[in-house]
């Protein structure tokens, strides 16, 4: 009995993923009971509770017994992430089949894709096994390729998937090719093994091991959008659909930090002086190149795929803490700053999606929106001082928990050029809000808010003062501080 | 005393604009008096803060202490001492006046416009309580977003170009203290053990003068530019011009003040060996801004821009009384702060005025109006001659102990010469003040429109009583301002000068 109760409890730490992929898995064959009985609120209804039955069991995993095999791994940081992941994707979930005009058409198909990348990136989350790391990677990029072609009637849609797909293919090549290196050299797969009892001494040939971190380390900061491979990002940025590009911009982010976290921070032979020194210089150029890149923008998304690349170089400052041995505290500050900017840029992008329905795409269309729909240029106006670090929003705090890091460790230069570029990104995200402010309508009222869209909103604009004013329980969360 | 009446003049306010935000915008009128009745209570209970303030006590009074990022030693800190508590009544009373400038005036969006206004009152009264350093922070940094809404949607032609350059100028600085705050908070857990951003506990560190010298640097630019101190004002006479009537008004009131009221508070006690080494440079650019204002505003078309300029150099008094580092120059700075404040508040309800009748701001278009408007170009007169210094009113008294403190300082070099050229700016004061006046008020009605314009209502008289009021009782018994500011001043110089940190008590424990 108790065997069955052990195996039973191994089987449910995949809870999870089986539940994200059997959801996945049934809106896709949803379509074939006859196009009337596809009905939109029943998909996105199977979706939701999808996301939720996964959210549940992974709360529910650190009281079973049960060990994930050797594969997985359930620890604090993933959650906190996790936790973060899924949140940002049942903010969107139910706005597909409903707002985004090139989405509706196929409504089973994209919850599904959606469903896929979403189990690909909690693989990347929970686990510690680079082979694993790049079966996430791969899950959750291709259905994002494929949605980014979605409802392509246009040449800029077309552009954005196949650069994505090109450069993303290219990417995960150069990974698993790190990964395979990797292994020749230093003779393990799996993190905890490196950085526990594998000293650098027993590192084979170190020269390969090099070559081996630096594709390594090509790929996930392709991946995160970090200068110089973050070209891709403005592109896709601007011909993808908006509400897939929130999605991206949010959840593929932690995703994609968490790896780099576990695989730079957490394993003895990344850090290095010289490590230190290559993840900073990458974080200064995102930070500069970003804020820059971003100032002559005149398309939103464009816009703000620039500050992506921005937002990439603060999270690596994160990062170089976390190569200097300060590993839980970055991670934390990390974790809180992915929620912060993701719940942010979220916010935006899906403002953007209604402008985008409506053909919409320059940043002076914005004109007057705070006029012909208040709600959504309130929540632009916070998510976007939020992005510019003001207080008292959450994005003031998720990078002030990350200065105070960088400065402990006396990288002032970082937090000088973060500061500095700060103002700069000031420059442009207070362009958007003049624009839709201090304008005069450009074109009279339209079409409705939908529910879903005004929930969501409202639940990025609550989060995002929550995170400013009542920061405490959300730093305790993540940084394990009872 | 432990009870939250500073809690509950920061966020009334604020409560004010929850309650109107659920009022839908048709009803303008309705808004507006929740609106004025929150200011209004406010400033009631800044009154009361007023008179149960205990002038003879070193320290700080009605502190309140709530934890609130535990993680990081963060608190909700607040207290007055005398100089926050002056600084914070003038706060509310020009909030009022503010507002109530603004009524009719403002007729698009007046919805917006309140909530703006009782934000902008929350988060300035936030700044000069805060006695915790994060704090502070915070409500310094929110203090740009009302303004920066306020500016670029009621404002002038060239609002989104001023509103811009007002807003990331001002930043710009505010991040560089950022970092100086992020270092100071290092420090204080190296040398101490403990994660505190409580001003209180920062006051203890022992700096060597090069890291202090470099902190001054961070902080004092921040200040600089709100000051602001020649040369980074150059942001403020597009956003004075450009702002709406009550937007100049608080920016130029009390705004203006919080670069002020950051030295004393800051600079000065955190980093005393760098305040003396900076002395002798504060005072040039002090002396500079005095006399640059007031070149510049005597060239001026533009009313608006000419009272701008003034601002310029009134504040190089402040400067100037703050970097001679004597109690009366400093206690004359705080004065100062607040003649200025009514004075040149007074001034911006002024033009707001004149503009609202004659929709132009340019002297060549006024002449003779005092025949026709006799209780405007009194009440005009009368803040003229404030903001000139004429003994007797409100201008004379913060100007006349900068320079005496300034003649006796013993941190500047050639004390007397600074002070003679100090003193050659309130000249030029009277010269383009009075200038000024007799373009407007005197002489012949030049134009037939002049002829036909209504004198002051009964809204705009109350608005203008009030700073005339206050231009005279300061003027005459400037002892009530002077005399709750006067622990609080010396206490900040002793520190400042001594090398030693003289300690605060801090009223009430902490639980």
């Amino acid at each position: 009995m108790s065997a069955i109760r052990a195996y039973l409890g191994d089987l449910f730490q995949l809870a999870p993923y089986g539940i994200l992929t059997a959801g996945a898995l049934l809106l896709l064959v949803a379509p074939l009971g006859g196009s009337k009985r596809e009905s939109k609120p029943m998909l996105t209804a199977v979706a939701v509770l999808s996301v939720l039955g996964a959210a549940f069991s992974l709360f529910l995993l650190p009281t079973l017994e049960g060990k994930a095999g050797p594969f997985l791994v359930h620890d604090r940081i993933g959650f906190g992430f996790g936790l973060t992941f899924l949140f940002l994707l049942l903010l969107v979930l139910p706005l597909l089949p409903t707002q985004t005009v090139k989405l509706k058409e196929r409504p089973s198909a994209v919850l599904s894709l959606f469903l896929l990348s979403a189990c690909g990136g909690l693989l990347m989350i929970f686990t510690d096994h680079l082979l694993v790391f790049f079966i996430g990677l791969e899950l959750l990029s291709i259905p994002l390729y494929i949605l980014c072609g979605l409802g392509a009637d246009s040449k800029k849609g077309s552009e954005a998937a196949f650069k994505y797909f090109l450069l993303g293919a290219i990417a995960s090549a150069f990974f698993v090719y790190g990964i395979a290196l990797f292994w020749g050299s230093v003779g393990t797969v799996r993190i905890s093994e490196i950085s526990g009892a594998v000293a650098p001494s027993a590192v084979r040939s170190h020269g390969l091991a090099t070559v081996a971190m630096v594709l390594m380390f090509t790929g996930v900061a392709f991946k995160i959008g970090s200068a110089p491979f973050h070209m891709w990002v403005p592109d896709v940025y601007e011909g993808a659909p908006a509400t897939v590009v929130s999605w991206m911009a949010g959840g593929v982010k932690a995703a994609a930090l968490v790896v780099a976290l576990r695989l730079f921070g957490g394993t003895e032979i990344f850090q290095t002086p010289l490590w230190s020194q290559v993840v900073s210089a990458v974080a200064i150029l995102s930070m500069v190149w970003g804020s820059l890149g971003a100032l002559y923008q005149t398309n939103m998304k464009r816009m703000l795929g620039y500050s992506a690349v921005a937002h990439a170089g603060y999270a690596l400052i994160a990062l170089v803490c976390a190569m200097e041995g300060a590993f839980p505290e970055a991670a934390a500050s990390l974790a809180f700053y992915v929620l912060a900017y993701g719940v942010a840029t979220m916010a935006s992008f899906l403002v953007f999606s209604f402008e985008e329905d409506e053909g919409r795409s320059a940043i002076r269309d914005l004109g007057g929106l705070a006029i012909r729909k208040p709600a959504l240029a309130f929540a632009l106006a916070v998510a976007l001082l939020s992005l510019a670090g003001l207080p008292p929003l959450g994005g003031f705090m998720g990078k002030f928990n990350i200065f105070v890091l960088a400065a402990h460790h006396g990288h002032y230069g970082l937090v000088i050029v973060a500061l500095l570029t700060s103002i700069i990104s000031l420059g442009y995200y207070l362009r958007l809000i003049v624009s839709a402010y201090m304008e005069k309508p450009a074109h009279a009222a339209s079409l409705p808010v939908h529910a879903a869209m005004g929930t969501a909103l409202a639940v990025t604009v609550v989060v995002t003062f929550v995170l400013g004013l009542i920061p405490g329980s959300a730093i305790a969360l993540f940084s394990g501080v009872p | 005393m432990r009870n939250s009446l500073l809690s509950q003049i920061i966020f009334a306010p604020l409560l004010a604009a929850v309650l109107i935000a659920a009022i839908p915008k048709r009803f303008v009128r309705l808004t507006q008096a929740v609106g004025g009745f929150g200011m209004l209570l406010t400033w009631a209970l800044s009154c009361s803060l007023f008179l149960g303030f205990d002038p003879d006590r070193t320290g700080f009074q009605f502190s309140e202490f709530v934890s609130w990022i535990p993680f990081y030693g963060i608190s909700y800190s607040v207290a007055v001492d005398g100089i926050s508590l002056v600084l914070i009544l003038l706060t509310t009373t020009l909030s009022c006046l503010a507002l109530l400038a603004s009524y009719r005036v403002i007729q698009e969006r007046v919805k917006e416009f309140v909530l703006a206004l009782l934000a902008l009152e929350t988060t300035m009264v936030g700044t000069f309580a805060a006695v915790d350093l994060f704090l502070f922070y915070v409500f310094w940094e929110a203090v740009l977003i009302p303004m920066y809404f306020v500016i670029g949607v009621w404002g002038g032609p060239r609002r989104i170009y001023a509103t811009l350059k007002f807003f990331l100028y001002t930043a710009a600085g505010s991040v560089l203290m950022l970092v100086g705050i992020l270092a100071l908070y290092s420090l204080h857990k190296d040398q101490f053990g403990t994660l505190s951003t409580a001003m209180t506990d920062l006051y203890r560190l022992r700096l060597p003068v090069e890291t202090q010298i470099t902190f001054f640097v961070l902080f004092a630019l921040a200040f600089a530019i709100k000051i602001p101190i020649f040369p980074f004002h150059t942001w403020l006479p597009d956003a004075h011009v450009e702002a709406p009537t009550a937007g100049s008004v608080l920016l130029a009131a009390i705004l203006l003040k919080l670069g002020g009221y950051g030295f004393f508070r800051l600079a000065l006690p955190l980093f005393p060996a760098a305040s003396v080494a900076a002395a002798p440079y504060l005072a040039i650019l002090g002396i500079a801004g005095i006399l640059y204002g007031a070149f510049a505003a005597w060239a001026q078309e533009d009313v608006k821009k000419l009272v701008a300029y003034s601002s310029v150099s009134h504040m190089g008094f402040v400067v100037l009384g703050i970097a001679s580092l004597t109690p009366s120059a400093m206690a004359g700075a705080v004065f100062q702060m607040v003649a200025h404040g009514v004075s040149t508040g007074a001034l911006f309800l002024l033009v707001g005025v004149l503009y609202e009748r004659r929709h132009t701001r340019m002297l060549a278009d006024f002449g003779g109006l005092a025949k026709v408007t006799p209780r405007l170009a009194t009440a005009f007169l009368i803040i003229t001659l404030t903001s000139i210094g004429l003994p007797g009113l409100a201008g004379f008294v913060g100007e006349f102990l900068v320079l005496t403190g300034t003649f006796r300082s013993t941190f500047l070099p050639h004390p007397g010469w600074l002070t003679a050229f100090a003193s050659v700016g309130i000249v030029l004061g009277a010269a383009y003040m009075l200038a000024m006046y007799e373009r407007v008020f005197l002489g012949e009605v030049k134009f037939e429109e002049n002829r036909l314009l209504q004198d002051l209502n009964l809204r705009e008289g109350i608005t203008l009583l009030v700073p005339v009021l206050l231009a005279l009782w300061l003027g005459l018994k400037p002892g009530i301002v002077l005399s709750r500011i006067e622990t609080a001043v010396l206490s900040i110089q002793r520190t400042a000068t001594s090398g030693e940190k003289v300690s605060d008590d801090r009223e009430g424990d902490r639980p």
